[in-house]
């Protein structure tokens, strides 16, 4: 089975591009064939125009940070800045001025003399951040560089690595596996899965508009529900009518359709057929994890102060907001 | 006032508070644990280690005839070689450039290949492994018969390329054949010393990071990898160096008197102060020359470290 297939990117100057998917769907691999680690056994790899498939990956003139600490152990941060710089015949002096430069930029000026054992996770990979702008790539390439980082640090550099790259206006590609962390960095986002690129889009069309279930389920959480088709392009779920995206299905079809928690509409009430199971506060909303009377789980985010209303065990009824809604599968 | 169940359980004494130490001064004062153990192994190891030393030397230093201390047992090695015989300076040269040539030998075959290994082959290690342990397998004397068998061959069918190299490499006046054979008795060591530390960095992100960088194959190896081996490199340097100084067996079967090993067996003497004073001073001098390759890399640890 191929690692990518039928695997078509195009990458805008400029653009930061999120490649998100689950373990093993290929992101990795792609972003390996880009840096030159990894040949493609078919396909082509082109950067300006120019196929660069065959050219090794100390000629490809990319940028890579990489998922794993990095950093050569026996240089300082300063020389593992001025690495590349020194491969291309700078200076000790051009060196040190231009590490310090993009030192200063990541926020480690004050620790240019300290081996990579001295410094945080972090802060090295500010560092390996450094190193791969040090040589203006043509590509920034970012391999999880966040995935082995505490959620707080993690959540602080990944502002930081997106106002630099919006500073220096560097192409950058970033492979991760954390939806959150690709839907808030990156100008699109491209979902894989088994080495297919699915969709690949600005993140609310993403989010809003998936392309196949598989993006939508994957993107954000999903209820699914059944339905039956109506005429017109519509579905009818419960006693509801809603628009159905899509290509048009013949009438009277039973089919299973894909809610966002937010387009739930809970209200409490003593006749209803759904029962809250569990209420999560997750700050600025809780989301709602209920069982209907027919045994069909369903989540709802709801804003925090209607926390009182909906308690666990509270008897609710649900309808849905009159938003267009996705076919998972038809039977 | 209300209260959380949280707040309830922490005042009514439901959690136990941890044990007060009533003498913190007393507790500093007490030695770690372990600490009484750790210094009674070290010291019978020093007695075991130093004693005999200790002993030896203090036989060496004795004027038996007059009493006092004399070094004329020490002076003894020093003092010119009979003719055809060899000095104790030529065997100690000898004996370096041996070693130097081992040294370099052995890691220039080994490191790239465990390198490849790790790298790109990884699923052959292991029967690479299983390859470097044969010469712990088989004793030296048997490689040495083994090689004298395929010289005679070799001496039977002159005129061919195999004769000649063969004849360059075992001309008497270079140490060719021994560095060769000695490295092949280094392998067991320095492969797992090497192993070790290449095991103990991320090899594939280091190479990766730097061919990315614009590193070519030799700036990898010597600019990325080397210095993170380094200690490796030295320890595979010091078991070849020790090795090369003690080795008797096969030199002395292929009849070169030049290394230190068998000058220091055929030393004309029947003192028997003197061949301890050999002794001592042959071990003094591999511990002075291996702390002296030691002392490059521990002052390149401080340096880091400071």
């Amino acid at each position: 089975m191929p690692a990518l297939a039928g695997f078509d990117l195009q990458v805008e100057r400029g653009e930061l591009l999120a490649l998100l998917g689950p373990s093993g769907c290929g992101k990795t691999t792609a972003l390996r064939l880009l840096a030159g680690f990894d040949q493609p056994t078919s396909g082509s790899v082109l950067i300006d125009g120019a196929d660069v498939s065959r050219v090794p990956a100390n000629k490809r003139d990319m940028g890579m940070v990489f998922q794993s600490y990095s950093l050569f152990p026996t240089m300082s941060a300063r020389d593992n800045v001025g690495f590349g710089l020194r491969l291309r015949g700078q200076s000790g002096a051009q060196r040190r001025r231009r590490a310090g430069e993009l030192l200063e930029l990541v926020g480690l000026e004050e620790h240019a003399k300290k081996y990579p054992h001295q410094l945080s996770g972090g802060q090295q990979q500010r560092v390996a951040l450094a190193r791969a702008l040090a040589v203006e790539p043509r590509v920034l390439l970012l391999d999880e560089p966040l995935s082995a980082l505490d959620a707080k640090v993690r959540e602080q550099l990944r502002g930081e690595i997106r106002r630099i790259q919006l500073e220096l206006g560097v192409t950058t590609v970033f492979v991760t596996h954390d939806q959150e962390e690709a839907l808030s960095m990156a100008d699109r986002v491209g979902v894989m899965q088994a080495g297919r690129l699915e969709q690949c889009d600005a993140p609310a069309v993403l989010y809003d508009r998936p392309a196949t279930p598989f993006v939508a389920e994957f993107v954000g959480a999903m209820n699914r529900l059944a339905a039956v088709t109506e005429s017109g392009g519509q579905v009818r779920v419960g006693q509801q009518l809603l628009p159905a995206d899509g290509e048009p299905i013949e009438q009277g079809r039973e089919v299973t359709v894909l809610v966002r928690p937010e387009a739930l509409v809970v209200t409490p009430d003593d006749d209803g057929d759904t029962v809250v199971v569990v209420a999560t506060f997750r700050g600025a909303s809780i989301r709602l994890r209920m069982l209907r009377s027919d045994g069909v789980e369903m989540l709802a985010d709801i804003p925090s102060h209607r926390v009182a209303d909906l308690t666990p065990g509270r008897r609710v009824s649900v309808a849905l907001l009159n938003r267009p809604v996705l076919l998972a599968s038809t039977s | 006032m209300t209260s959380t169940g949280y707040g309830t359980a922490a005042t009514t004494g439901l959690i136990p508070e941890p044990p007060v130490d009533r003498h913190p001064e007393r507790a500093r004062r007490r030695p770690a644990s372990g600490s009484v153990p750790r210094w009674l192994i070290l010291t019978v190891c020093g007695i075991y280690f130093i004693g005999p030393l200790v002993a030896a030397i203090s036989f060496t230093v004795q004027d038996h005839v007059h009493g006092g201390v004399s070094f004329q047992a020490y002076r003894a090695i020093f003092a010119p070689p009979a003719t055809g015989q060899v000095g104790f300076l030529t065997a100690l040269q000898y004996s370096l450039v041996l070693a130097v040539l081992t040294i370099v030998v052995t890691l220039g075959l080994m490191l790239p290949t465990q390198l490849l290994l790790q790298l790109r082959y990884p699923r052959v290690h292991g029967l690479v492994e299983i390859i470097t342990l044969l010469p712990l397998v088989f004793p030296p004397i048997v490689l040495v018969v083994g090689v004298q068998d395929a010289f005679a061959w070799v001496g039977e069918n002159r005129g061919g390329v195999l004769y000649t190299a063969i004849t360059f490499i075992r001309a008497p006046g270079h140490p060719f054949v021994l560095a060769f054979l000695y490295v092949m008795l280094a392998m067991p060591f320095v492969f797992r010393s090497l192993d070790a530390g290449i095991r103990s960095v991320d090899v594939h992100t280091l190479v990766e990071a730097a061919r990315n960088l614009g590193a070519g194959w030799a700036t990898v190896l010597l600019r990325v990898l080397l210095p993170c081996l380094r200690t490796a490199v030295i320890n595979s340097a010091f078991l070849c160096f020790a090795l090369v100084m003690g080795e008797y067996t096969i030199s002395s079967i292929l009849l070169y008197i030049k290394p230190f090993p068998v000058w220091l067996y055929q030393l004309p003497t029947s003192s028997g102060q003197v061949q301890a004073a050999v002794s001592v001073f042959s071990l003094l001098l591999v511990e002075v020359l291996l702390l002296l390759i030691g002392a490059v890399n521990w002052r390149r640890a401080a340096e880091k470290k400071g």
